[in-house]
């Protein structure tokens, strides 16, 4: 008894300052009984003047409630009772009236999630200051994914002197408030206040017998909590290079925007050549920035891959609203080189540049592996684009070999033309093309007969056509003149 | 004196000789002008076809009132006057009037129609398998042939066997066969040397083809004229 005669005493010394603690803090930590100095109290002694002095800690005090009320509940309420003193308000004492104060309210009654919200408490104290009490106020929001209020930025004080002189109001703000980061939903999206006056504790949607709402005030701010889905910039989208070796650094880049701001989670989604997802690589990037997927930090293509075909398509959303873009053709890997071609050179039969005259095309090429390599020859003039000329066949050789297509190429309708070829080959050379080729330097002579008006055939024409007509004409005369 | 005279003499030998030149200069533009130009040549071409057979239908018309009016009362079909009318020519004139008039619509095909130069994208070059092929001029004429065959086969039957045609005009129509020849001889050559032009040649088978038409429609012109004096 001597013993819990003295806690109670130094309890009682500090009753006090735990009773203001506990009304504008939260509950202290639990923490565990001290085990230093002396047990049985719960505190440490020493000795001054030959006087026992025991020190108690705060830790230890907590710590023998915790005790007592576990170890005697009937003593410990009895105990409680008489340490409570119930706080009575002064008479004719009124609650302040808090309301929310948002500006432009009627205009902004949408809002977004990454849009900063300035919000106020607006408190109106009509009490006399003597009489005034401090008031601690929370801005508290119920998002459209949610059940229930919490609490959103600091709490805010207003002491008893802070009022207006003239109005008994003041104001204190939330300013930059982005409450709905998160959400995973649109909709409703209300505040309130919860404020305490020392006296009770109230919350402005519930305090008044109906809610209020004029002008910009409101006891419970109700607003529409809107999502404007991120958009695709099509003409960014892009992978570079289209037609690349495997291990070249393919890079595929697209830019993505949300007018709301939001953050998109933009997803690679990589295809074979029959639409089929190999893999898919996500980034979260800002709106209006580039993404970028760099296949050789993702180890998107190997060796294997050389002469496949793949497309791409992305998903993109801001955690609402998902997109998705159209498939996109590329890369094409290109196969490993199975042949070396070089030096594409034509040359006509003389300076002339005749239509009618053969043209000596020629490629060097080595083919140490490939049997059969198949070449084929093309001429293009604008009256004939792309005109398959001739193919040989060459066999694998170490030596470098010079293809030859000595021919005539061309017709009446090329002349006065410049023209360019190009060989195609059925296997991929050291640029991991098919084909080589390249463009006459001058035009075709656009003289466009063959022959001299003194040659045998162009005479020969000529008196066809005489002997025709004379024929004609007796044929005509005899069957139709008789 | 004598000196001066020869002086002014040499002066007007100079001045005539160079007033010729430039006549001859001038012809020759002018020729080169007109037949450079195919709209021209089309409806000049055409122009006197039409004229013939109005001229024709004309002399006709006023042949079978002369009649009329000399049968005092008895009636004269137009059909019975035709074939009281008709007059043979002749077989080798017939032949060779039906292939002087094959030969002029070739010409004229020849000579419009064989480069690029005056229709740019209707000619013969653009069938280039036919034009590269060493018979195409030949194959182009025939063509041009078996396309104008009707009309070149009835015309010479509609407007030689209803005149009084001599026997120099009958030359005359003849030689035109040869004419005809030159004028599609020349064509070839611009053809042949295309895309230079020889622009006296030019003017030479112009000249060959439009004379061959004027002399083969000449019997229609000649009687159309008497009437009218």
């Amino acid at each position: 008894m001597k013993r819990l005669a003295a806690c109670l005493i130094v309890v009682v010394l500090l009753l006090p300052l735990a009773a203001q603690a506990a009304g504008v803090s939260p509950s202290p930590p639990k923490s565990t009984p001290s085990s230093s100095g002396d047990s049985d109290s719960g505190g440490s002694t020493s000795k001054s003047g030959g006087k026992k002095i025991v020190k108690l800690e705060l830790e230890d005090l907590i710590g023998n409630l915790e005790k007592w009320k576990q170890d005697d509940p009937d003593q410990f309420e009895y105990l409680k009772k008489l340490l409570h003193i119930p706080f009575v308000p002064p008479k004719n004492y009124s609650a302040p009236t808090v309301l929310i104060w948002f500006p432009n309210s009627t205009d902004n009654a949408r809002i977004t999630r990454n849009e900063k919200l300035d919000i106020y408490a607006w408190v109106k104290n009509e009490n006399p200051i003597e009489v005034r009490s401090d008031v601690y106020l929370y801005l508290e929001a119920k998002g459209p994914d949610q059940d229930n209020f919490t609490r959103v930025g600091s709490q805010r004080v207003i002491l008893a002197n802070e009022y207006s002189e003239k109005t008994n109001s003041t104001t204190r703000d939330w300013s930059g408030l982005t409450p709905f980061l998160d959400s995973k939903e649109v909709g409703n999206a209300t505040f309130r206040i919860w404020f305490n006056d020392m006296h009770s504790t109230y919350y402005t949607d519930t305090m008044y017998s109906k809610p209020f709402h004029q002008n910009d005030f409101h006891s419970i701010l109700e607003l529409e909590l809107v999502n404007s889905p991120p958009e695709v910039d099509e003409k960014s989208v892009r992978v570079e290079p289209s037609r690349a070796r495997y291990n070249d650094p393919i890079r595929y880049q697209a830019r993505f925007t949300d007018s709301d701001g939001d953050l998109i989670n933009a997803t690679l989604h990589l295809l074979d050549d029959q639409n089929k997802e190999l893999v898919n690589l996500t980034q979260e990037v800002p709106s209006g920035t580039n993404v970028t997927f760099a296949a050789s930090e993702y180890g998107l293509f190997g060796e294997g891959d050389a002469g496949k075909n793949f497309s791409y398509m992305y998903t993109y959303g801001d955690g609402l609203d998902v997109n998705r873009t159209e498939i996109y053709a590329g890369p094409s890997i290109l196969p490993s080189p199975k042949i070396f071609v070089s030096d594409p050179n034509v040359e006509a039969a003389d300076e002339n540049r005749y239509w009618w005259q053969n043209y000596r095309f020629s490629l060097k090429v080595k083919n140490p592996d490939v049997s059969n390599l198949r070449i084929d020859l093309y001429t293009s003039t604008p009256s004939h684009p792309n005109k398959h000329q001739d193919t040989k066949t060459i066999n694998a050789s170490e030596e470098v070999q010079n293809v030859i297509f000595d021919l005539q190429p061309f017709d009446v309708s090329d002349s006065d033309q410049g023209f360019s070829y190009y060989f195609r080959y059925s296997a991929t050379d050291q640029n991991s093309r098919e084909e080589m080729g390249g463009t006459s330097e001058g035009r075709i002579n656009p003289k466009i007969v063959k022959y001299p008006i003194y040659s045998a055939v162009t005479v020969a024409n000529i008196v066809a056509v005489l002997l025709a007509a004379l024929l004609g004409g007796i044929v005509i005369e005899r069957r139709l003149y008789r | 004196m004598s000196s001066l005279n020869e002086t002014v003499a040499g002066v007007q030998t100079v001045d005539v000789s160079s007033g010729s030149g430039l006549i001859l200069e001038g012809l020759s533009s002018f020729f080169v002008g007109i037949s450079s130009n195919g709209i021209f040549g089309l409806l000049l071409f055409v122009l006197l076809l039409a004229l013939g057979v109005f001229f024709h239908r004309l002399n006709m018309e006023r042949t079978y009132r002369s009649v009329a009016a000399t049968t005092r009362g008895g009636e004269v079909s137009r059909e019975e006057l035709r074939e009281e009318m008709f007059t043979r020519q002749g077989s080798n004139f017939n032949a060779a009037a039906v292939a002087a008039w094959m030969l002029l619509f070739a010409a004229f095909a020849y000579f419009y129609f064989l480069t690029p130069e005056i229709f740019s994208r209707h000619n013969y070059y653009q069938v280039p398998t036919l034009s590269s092929g060493p018979l195409g001029f030949a194959i182009f004429g025939i063509v041009v042939f078996l396309f104008t065959g009707l009309a070149a086969a009835f015309i010479p039957m509609e407007i030689y066997s209803y005149y009084d045609i001599s026997r120099k005009t009958k030359v005359v129509i003849m030689l035109t066969v040869p004419l005809l020849v030159i004028s599609i001889a020349l064509s070839v050559q611009q053809g042949t040397i295309f895309p230079e032009v020889d622009p006296a040649a030019r003017s030479l088978a112009f000249i060959a083809l439009f004379g061959s038409e004027a002399t083969l429609l000449w019997p229609i012109y000649a009687e159309a004229l008497g009437g009218i004096r």
